[in-house]
């Protein structure tokens, strides 16, 4: 065994800087022993005592000196780990200059570092999102609750908290909000203006400030409520709190207000809200019948579409709304080599209330069935038979996988099948745009359809603007190219495919 | 009437799917993104209830908060310790961490008692020191019970002479024993004659002299003392050679006016013990926890204590109860010859400075001692700065030059402790298993996750899903 030391002198170190090198040098050496320990008379005696060194050799080394020593079965890895030990000690640069920054691992944490925190955008898994909205309400904040999988009751009383401290909880499951110009969650590239939007359904608000803004008019603030907002058991909080800021805010000429099929006690209580409302409102509740809504004072819509022409109609900016192909013009431009009619329909969304929307434009036609709610329910979903359309966003698709907007695939693969299928007459589907969803959602519609052999026709509604990443122009233009067909909008959409199946419908 | 519903340049901060905060960014808004991770089954569901009342717990957080770093403490005079902590009439021993048993005790904790029965005279022999322990005949508690705290084996008997410290702020008062030094000595459980007889020299020779300077001195003040130590390079747990320097600086001139001959050997044993400031350190810590302690509806820790056997917490607004687990095992660095088999758990009440923002949470003002982290001042630097994502509060008198004179975090959640799985960090010394062998090392850990399970479960109870839980006093 051999035993190689040396001696600095007059170099101090604490001790725990020597104890750190000794080990690492030992560890990355395989050394039977390695020590620096400053020259005391103790730490000599311990030496010696340990090492076999020679006590007479270390006599003139004094308490300020630094004594290195190595015990290792070779001569040469001893005196190697020495040196290495000197440079450890001697190197006095510890890499770590400049700026430094850890994120924050907690809501507070990040509430105490934002600039003007004023909005908290929550997408964890629900079973987490409650307490991270309680944090952001408590916070003082806004909250966007993005994530489903949250109770009814933690909504109601999430709910009950915000209204009573005027603070907006647009959720769960809310897909998108526009305050200030601000896109939270999907959202679309919309210029600012005088349209206020209030929706219990994402890509019915996507739908609607999407057209607004094609029209040529702009969007004030869009508030998503989260779908289950006109709910009794919710009583429609985050509507009726939405529709009262927007009617005091000067900027909204008039307010649009959106949901799917509403529950009895909680329509009445938006209505009410309604009733007070100064502000001009449009409202469009999927299966809520014209006279209900204009006996509070508000103008009906019976498409996202009209709700959005009715809005740009009510605002004096607006200019007048850019031609767009009416159903009638889609129609008579189908190729009618062959017939269609008597096929099944078939509906393939991403967005629920556009498959909705679609849905109740069929139904008046066609028997229907879906996973929205419209219609007999799909026994067997997402295949479905007759004429079904399906909602891919629906919860029994996206547990613990990405919603179809951000990944469209599932819905995409069912279209091969679709278009397979001999007894499809038509297909209606949606392509949904902006910030935060898929970069180029229409990229798997055109390759399925070019794939597929005399494919029966393809009418798609494609809810973005020019100005979203993905740019609705480009997007239509490639689909056109493949020989899809494209609505200005959902429900034309859905009249158009209707169209084709129905008795007497397109072609020979 | 306003265009804005969220006034001027607003932020917002995002909590999970990072894409989504990307869009927010890539549309220019002012974001903040937590870096989240889930809260572990087992809590978040309380942790949620917790979070719906979160404003009433902040409140009391906050007071909580305000008195720890109000808290002041003044060395006013020696004292024996029966004298000042009057539970100690009798034959009575108190020792670090929850309660234990004499059966449960660990190895350095039994020998401690041991070396304090002979101390006392109550036995001749270690053998029968034992026996009349184990018999029942020598009463057992903790220090935190008693308004005292201390290293290691923490024990504190009727004859040692003991610092009296005071808190003007709140009124408080505490008592510790002095710090032996480093050796064969008893907090480590060693008892041997040399070990009674330094007991002895400390109550005959260092208490006297002590007591004299700090009198005429008309007290000292500890707390001023620490910042400056924390300027200095010292984090006052496991480094406090600053501190004790800055004291001896304090005491030197009125120990030179005392008419004994002892002042000589008292200012060598001073300059010989780097750790003499360590007690006194804990004395203002635990007042500092002690002022912040018994506020409703609080989730801070005002107690994290071991005895070698079981890791102890205590939290605000759940009053004097322990939420305890088996005491980790330190990962340390070790003296030649040594390794962590040799190494007893976690023992010490020191961990009252960590409890008040000192210690391990201010490891980025002592750069000297990073090698218990990892070896750089930035990891010791991060070290504190992962604390401040678990406290309430910060130290405005206790400010960290490398943090930007930032104060130190202070005030630990057990909310956030469980909903960021960030457990609190302590520096600490390591005892041999054995009773008598010393310090064999020192490092840091990690104060157990199940302590603050079994708290939050605590709190849960008490307060929500009490009927009539108890109310928030007035501010």
């Amino acid at each position: 065994m051999a035993v190689e030391y040396t001696v600095l002198d007059s170099v101090y170190r604490d001790s725990v800087e020597l104890m750190g090198v000794a080990d690492e040098i030992a560890d990355s050496h395989d050394l039977s022993d390695a020590f620096a320990l400053m020259g005391t008379e103790a730490n000599k005696a311990r030496l010696a005592d340990l090492t076999a060194l020679d006590a007479g050799s270390l006599s003139a080394v004094d308490p300020d000196d630094l004594v290195l020593v190595a015990v290792a079965p070779e001569r040469e890895r001893a005196a190697q780990s020495l040196t290495e030990m000197r440079e450890a000690l001697e190197g006095g640069d510890s890499g770590d200059a400049g700026a430094e920054t850890q994120p924050p691992t907690s809501l507070p944490g990040a509430v105490e570092r934002a600039d003007n925190p004023a909005v908290a955008l929550v997408s964890v898994p629900g079973a987490y999102a409650v307490r991270e909205a309680w944090l952001a309400l408590h916070a003082g904040l806004h909250v966007h609750i993005f994530s489903d999988g949250v109770t009814v009751e933690d909504e109601r009383e999430l709910k009950e908290f915000g209204r009573a401290n005027d603070q907006l909880v647009m959720g769960p499951d809310c897909g998108t909000a526009l305050l200030d110009g601000i896109p939270l969650g999907f959202a679309n590239e919309l210029d600012r203006g005088s349209v206020g939007i209030v929706s219990a359904s994402g890509t019915g608000l996507q739908e609607v400030a999407t057209l607004v803004d094609r029209a040529g008019a702009g969007v004030s603030q869009a508030v998503g409520t989260g779908g289950r907002d006109l709910q009794d058991a919710v009583g429609g909080a985050t509507t009726r709190q939405a529709v009262e800021l927007l009617d005091a805010d000067a900027a909204t000429e008039v307010i649009v207000v959106v949901s799917k099929p509403p529950e009895p006690a909680a329509r009445a209580a938006v209505f009410e809200t309604i009733a007070d409302t100064e502000t001009p409102v449009v409202v469009r509740f999927l299966g809520t019948a014209a006279d209900d809504i204009t006996a509070v004072g508000a103008q009906h819509a019976g498409t996202l579409a009209e709700a959005a022409t009715l809005a740009v109609a009510e605002t004096v900016t607006a200019e007048p709304p850019a031609d767009r192909p009416q159903a009638e013009e889609l129609v008579a431009a189908l190729d009618t080599r062959e017939s269609h009619a008597g096929g099944d329909l078939r509906g393939l969304f991403v967005g629920g209330t556009l498959c909705a929307e679609a849905a109740l434009v069929a139904a008046d036609r066609l028997d229907v069935r879906t996973n929205v709610g419209v219609g007999r329910p799909i026994e067997d979903p997402p295949v479905g038979a007759g004429h079904a359309l399906v909602d891919f966003g629906a919860d029994e698709f996206t547990r613990g996988q990405p919603h179809p907007m951000i990944q469209p695939g599932p819905r995409d693969r069912h279209l091969t099948a679709t278009l397979a299928d001999d007894g499809v007459g038509a297909v209606v589907l949606d392509i949904v745009l902006g910030r935060g969803v898929h970069a180029d959602p229409a990229a798997g519609v055109i390759e399925t359809v070019e794939r597929a052999d005399a494919p029966p026709p393809v009418v798609a509604s494609v809810c973005g603007t020019d100005s979203d990443p993905q740019s609705r122009g480009e997007q239509v233009a490639r689909l056109r190219e493949v020989g899809v067909v494209v609505a200005p909008d959902t429900a034309t959409a859905a009249t158009v495919a209707t169209e084709v199946v129905a008795e007497g419908g397109v072609g020979r | 009437m306003t265009d804005r519903l969220l006034g001027t340049e607003p932020g917002v901060v995002t909590v999970g799917v990072g894409t989504l905060a990307d869009a927010l960014e890539g549309a220019g808004a002012s974001i903040e993104r937590v870096a989240w991770s889930p809260p572990e089954a087992d809590v978040r569901d309380h942790l949620t209830a917790l979070a719906a009342v979160q404003s009433r717990v902040d409140t009391a957080n906050e007071t909580a908060v305000e008195r720890m770093t109000t808290a002041g403490a003044v060395w006013r005079g020696v004292k024996k310790a029966v004298d000042a902590i009057p539970e100690l009439g009798g034959r009575m021993v108190l020792h670090a961490g929850p309660p234990v048993t004499w059966a449960e005790m660990a190895g350095p904790q039994q020998g401690a008692v041991v070396g304090a029965v002979l101390y006392e005279g109550w036995a001749e022999t270690p053998a029968e020191a034992r026996s009349l322990t184990a018999a029942g005949d020598i009463g057992l508690a903790p220090c935190h019970d008693h308004g005292t705290v201390g290293p290691m084996a923490g024990v504190v008997s009727p004859s040692m002479p003991v610092a009296v410290v005071t808190d003007p702020v709140h009124g408080d008062t505490t008592a510790v024993t002095f710090n032996e030094g480093l050796g064969e000595v008893l907090r480590f459980g060693a008892y041997s004659e040399d070990v009674i007889d330094h007991l002895v020299w400390m109550e005959e020779t260092l208490a006297p002299v002590l007591g004299a300077a700090v009198d005429r001195a008309d007290g000292v003040d500890l707390s001023r003392l620490s910042a400056r130590a924390l300027r200095l390079g010292d984090e006052i747990h496991n480094r406090n050679v600053a501190a004790t320097s800055l004291l001896v600086r304090e005491l030197a001139p009125t120990v030179a006016t005392l008419d004994v001959e002892s002042t000589e050997e008292v200012l060598a044993f001073l300059r010989g013990n780097d750790h003499f400031f360590l007690n006194l350190s804990m004395a203002a810590c635990k007042l500092a926890a002690d002022a912040a302690a018994g506020v409703p509806w609080s989730t801070v820790v005002t107690a994290m204590s071991r005895n070698g056997t079981e890791f102890g917490l205590r939290v605000s607004g759940l009053g004097d109860r322990w939420f305890t687990t088996e005491a980790p095992v330190v990962d340390g660095l070790f003296f030649p010859e040594y390794d962590a088999d040799d190494a007893s758990p976690d023992i010490g009440d020191s961990s009252i400075a960590e409890t008040t923002g000192v210690g391990g949470f201010a490891m980025a003002a002592a750069p000297g001692i990073t090698q218990f982290v990892g070896g750089t001042p930035a990891e010791a630097r991060a070290l504190t700065r992962e604390m401040y994502e678990i406290t309430v509060g910060e130290n405005g008198s206790y400010t960290l030059p490398a943090l930007g004179f930032r104060g130190t975090p202070t005030g630990i959640d057990i909310g956030r402790v469980l909903a960021t799985g960030t457990e609190p960090i302590i520096n600490t010394g390591i005892a041999h298993r054995e009773p008598g062998v010393g310090q064999i090392g020192a490092g840091i850990t990690r104060a157990p996750r199940a302590c603050f399970v079994a708290a939050l479960e605590a709190f849960y109870e008490t307060y929500l899903v009490a009927d009539s839980p108890p109310e928030v006093p007035d501010q």
